[in-house]
């Protein structure tokens, strides 16, 4: 897909900027740990992404379960292309309507 | 992976995932299986032959994670080559994943094979710009 000078110098401005106080104190957490508590944190920051992005679907009021797992899939994966998102939510709608899918579990 | 193996990727997971047919050409063709749960994904890249793709998989370290067991990860020069690739010079999530790898990691990369490599996939002029901020 052609991408336009412009598109490639915001983003790569964007990447360049200097990392804020957040950042760089996430940084040094990292530095400090051990491949196995990276790979522990990461997991529990996937898992607090689950909790959140359900809350917002939550709060974004009452939606069909097909509505409702496109909205968190957006959200958690926004790498996704709309072609990719559109193939899942037709394999989804297939699966409820075989009953063999009733929505995203909610994150206990 | 090997197109001709999707399919049998298919038939393992489909029960309890979500499998997306591959989309794109040639040797950029990518996958993806997504946990039923929402919580959980995988990309599959398909077909890829390219000299940094079957350098990559020769540099990819095993390791012992914690949750999924015996895993293979791509060396972190790897996976900042593509990332950079994946980026397309505009995804702002993926280079600044980059810039913070560059910067947390500068000491201890391998500057040459990043740097040849990335000359191939087209990635320099970032990469050099990247490594100037890191810096």
């Amino acid at each position: 897909m052609p991408v336009s000078s412009a598109s490639t110098r915001s983003s790569l401005d964007f990447a360049l900027r200097p990392p804020d106080a957040g950042q760089l104190a996430l940084d040094e957490r990292v530095r400090r740990s051990t491949p196995s508590e990276r790979a522990e944190f990461a997991y529990q920051m996937r898992r607090q992404a689950l909790v959140m992005v359900n809350h917002a679907a939550d709060e974004a009021g009452p939606m069909s379960e097909l509505d409702r797992a496109e909205f968190i899939l957006r959200r958690l994966y926004p790498e996704f292309s709309d072609q990719q998102l559109a193939f899942i939510r037709a394999d989804l709608a297939r699966r409820e309507a075989a009953g063999r899918w009733t929505g995203f579990t909610r994150p206990g | 992976m090997e197109p001709a193996d999707f399919p049998r990727v298919r038939r393992a997971f489909e029960s309890d995932y979500v499998v997306n047919a591959p989309i794109g050409s040639g040797d950029r063709k990518i996958a993806s299986v997504v946990a039923q749960t929402g919580l959980g994904k995988a990309d599959l890249i398909l077909g890829r032959r390219d000299a940094w793709a079957r350098s990559a998989m020769a540099r990819r370290e095993t390791w012992d994670h914690p949750r999924l067991g015996d895993v293979w990860a791509l060396s972190l020069e790897d996976l900042i080559l593509a990332k950079l690739e994946w980026s397309e010079g505009v995804s702002e999530l993926q280079l600044r994943d980059c810039a913070n790898l560059l910067r947390t990691n500068a000491a201890t990369l391998d500057w040459s094979y990043l740097e040849r490599h990335a000359r191939v996939l087209g990635v320099d002029e970032i990469l050099a710009r990247l490594r100037a901020a890191s810096s």
